[in-house]
């Protein structure tokens, strides 16, 4: 199996005022194509940190972070947007849609800037997205016109239409009623285990938690248990 | 990228009145500078048209070499000689295509007299055939032809059927106390140094009425036929030779060809545009304060206009500081949301702007209908207040602006785009 991410001995510090914070200290996982997997851990014990490592929106202070064969250190700040593009889709924990744009509008995001693209396979890519995430009857909705639980549904179909090969999620139910919450991680589920698509989240979700194939425990940026 | 126009344009429906309040400013700023542009235009076209026709200077005139500056001094040194005039006659055949007819000029002090009373004054020779035929040119007719007076027109052919005619101003008129309209069987006196310094006098018939359109030369100037002044000057030269040309735009080359050529014949001869400084001040001046007036607005609304944006722009920013994180982590490159963003003020910019060609000339229109006339510093006589819409203007207006939004807006998003990719995410202000 090959790995989709190769994180080895990395270490991540910030300040807060000015006191150092060390959110990772030597931490190094793996996450294989096709894994569903929950990051936990309690608050401040450096879950968002380490996502956004994984996801080439923060830089490490120190060690290795691969992620689909491309050693992150050694990229420009475009090739990461490349790579982002390419290979990571994120789903947010508050959404991050673009208000003024539609529902098709917001899933084609990502590949309005990709060149040479058909625009005929753009619009087959983008609908067959939505419809995986069942909204294909809101495709001339605009995010202000969703439900919480629909407005993640396009976020997903957003994160999805580029097939990457990993998409990471900050506490994706976090804003969602536990009904909305457990649509969506069917969904997600759904998607792992039908389309093979590798997840890797942050959680605090039990019942989320108590659905997935692997669970690693972070703790004072240290990884616990997996 | 098609796609980036669509997303500008959607968000510029984002914040409606802070948008309305945007493209107001850069509206008004535009319609200013258009119809700021409008006068200025008009009135160079005005200056040009009334230096070229009224004041028989043709587009181009030439004098005998350092004569601007020592004719009054040793006038017999420095007038043109019949020689001189050939000569340049010569020279002219080759530019025939672009000389429509030439003409000259002399000019003499003296004292005008109707036997009880006298008064100095400068008597302006011309020839009576292309005086006519300037008085009669379009572009004296199109921009200035409020600078002229009626009468001057209705007795064109006056000094071509007396040469003895002599044409006053009302103001000299009034100062002689002759009975106005002036009576055409009235004889009057011209005394004078001929250019060989002797006293000289000569009857000319008083018959025709003109205006030199500027309030200083309004009680000095008189204008008589050329082949009088030479008589009272006991000449056959003259001061300057006048070209007139078909085309304005044909000037400086011509210029540029006598001066070559005059230097190459080792010709004496000084060559000048209509408007140069050195024989048309007046010109000059008048332009000069438009054009630093008109500059200094254009900085003031530049100004305005850019800040505007900055402000408008960094509000906008401030408040989509995590949509443009999420544009990032989708996989934006930062030049792409800087040319996303430019856009949206480019095309906020290009409406208003498209809204303001619309106005400006519309008020260009109800202002040229209402003829409003005026009198403008230093001259004689109240104008029409014309505004002359220019497409030329307007293109010229619309790029400035066109460039101060883009690097206005271009500079706000370059800076925040220093700002970390992390922090722009985990920014607090979203409100989608």
């Amino acid at each position: 199996m090959s790995h989709v991410v190769e994180i080895k001995s990395i270490y991540k510090s910030y300040l807060l005022g000015e006191v150092k914070v060390e959110a990772i200290k030597n931490l190094s996982l793996t996450v294989t194509k096709g894994e569903f997997t929950a990051l936990v851990g309690a608050s401040g014990s450096g879950k968002t940190t380490l996502l956004n490592l994984i996801g080439c929106l923060d830089n490490v202070d120190k060690g290795d972070v691969i992620i689909a064969q491309s050693d992150v250190k050694s990229l420009s700040e475009d090739q990461k947007s490349i790579l982002r593009n390419e290979k990571i889709g994120f789903i947010f924990q508050s959404f991050n849609l673009i208000p003024v744009l539609s529902v098709y509008e917001n899933v084609e995001l990502p590949l309005t800037i990709r060149k040479n693209l058909d625009p005929e396979f753009i619009k087959s890519k983008v609908m067959s997205a939505i419809s995986d995430v069942g909204l294909a009857d809101f495709i001339h909705h605009r995010p202000d016109q969703l439900s919480g639980g629909q407005r993640q549904r396009v976020a997903i179909a957003r994160a999805l239409v580029t097939d990457p090969d990993l998409i990471l999620a900050d506490e994706p139910t976090a804003n969602l009623d536990s009904k909305t919450a457990h649509k969506i991680i069917d969904l997600m589920i759904d998607l792992n285990q039908k389309k093979g698509v590798t997840f890797f989240f942050c959680t605090h979700d039990e019942k989320l938690m108590s659905r997935v194939q692997k669970i690693i425990k972070i703790k004072d940026g240290q990884i616990e248990t997996v | 990228m098609s796609q980036f126009w669509e997303f500008a344009f959607k968000n510029l429906f984002r914040n409606k009145r802070r948008t309305l309040s945007t493209a107001t400013a850069i509206c008004v700023g535009f319609v200013g500078l258009n119809l700021l542009g409008a006068y200025i235009y008009r009135s160079k076209k005005a200056l040009d048209a009334t230096s070229v026709y009224s004041a028989q200077r043709g587009h181009i005139s030439i004098y005998k070499k350092n004569a601007v500056e020592q004719y009054q001094v040793k006038p017999r040194q420095y007038v043109l000689t019949k020689k001189d005039i050939e000569e340049i006659q010569i020279v002219l055949k080759q530019y025939g295509d672009s000389v429509d007819y030439t003409s000259t000029k002399l000019s003499a002090t003296a004292l005008i007299s109707n036997g009880t009373k006298s008064y100095p004054v400068v008597v302006y020779g011309f020839e009576p055939e292309s005086y006519k035929k300037s008085l009669q040119q379009k572009d004296l007719l199109l921009w200035a032809k409020d600078w002229v007076i009626p009468s001057q027109l209705e007795n064109l052919d006056i000094f071509i059927q007396n040469p003895e005619t002599i044409s006053l101003t009302q103001r000299i008129g009034e100062v002689m106390a002759l009975d106005y309209p002036f009576k055409s069987s009235e004889y009057l006196q011209l005394a004078g140094k001929n250019l060989d310094g002797d006293l000289n006098a000569i009857n000319v018939l008083l018959g025709a009425e003109h205006t030199t359109g500027l309030q200083f030369l309004e009680d000095t100037v008189v204008l008589l036929p050329i082949q009088k002044v030479q008589e009272l000057l006991s000449t056959d030269s003259v001061e300057s030779f006048s070209i007139y040309l078909k085309t304005f735009s044909d000037t400086n080359d011509v210029i540029q060809k006598l001066r070559q050529h005059f230097d190459k014949m080792k010709l004496n001869y000084d060559v000048f545009r209509f408007d140069d400084v050195a024989i048309n001040s007046m010109h000059q001046g008048t332009m000069g304060f438009l054009y630093v007036m008109g500059g200094f607005f254009v900085f003031l609304i530049c100004t305005a206009v850019s800040l505007t944006i900055i402000n408008s722009l960094t509000m906008g920013i401030i408040e989509r500081t995590r949509e443009i994180g999420t544009l990032r982590a989708v996989g934006f490159k930062v030049q792409q949301v800087i040319e996303l963003f430019t856009k949206e003020s480019i095309l906020l910019a290009a409406l208003s702007m498209l809204v303001g060609v619309i106005l400006s000339f519309m008020i260009c229109e109800i202002v040229n209908k209402l003829e409003i006339k005026f009198f403008p510093p230093g001259a004689s006589q109240k104008i029409l207040f014309i505004l002359n819409w220019n497409v030329g203007i307007a293109a010229s207006v619309f790029v400035l602006l066109m460039l101060v939004t883009w690097l206005s807006s271009y500079l706000v998003i370059k800076n925040k785009m220093k700002v970390k990719l992390i922090s722009l995410i985990n920014d607090s202000g979203e409100n989608s």
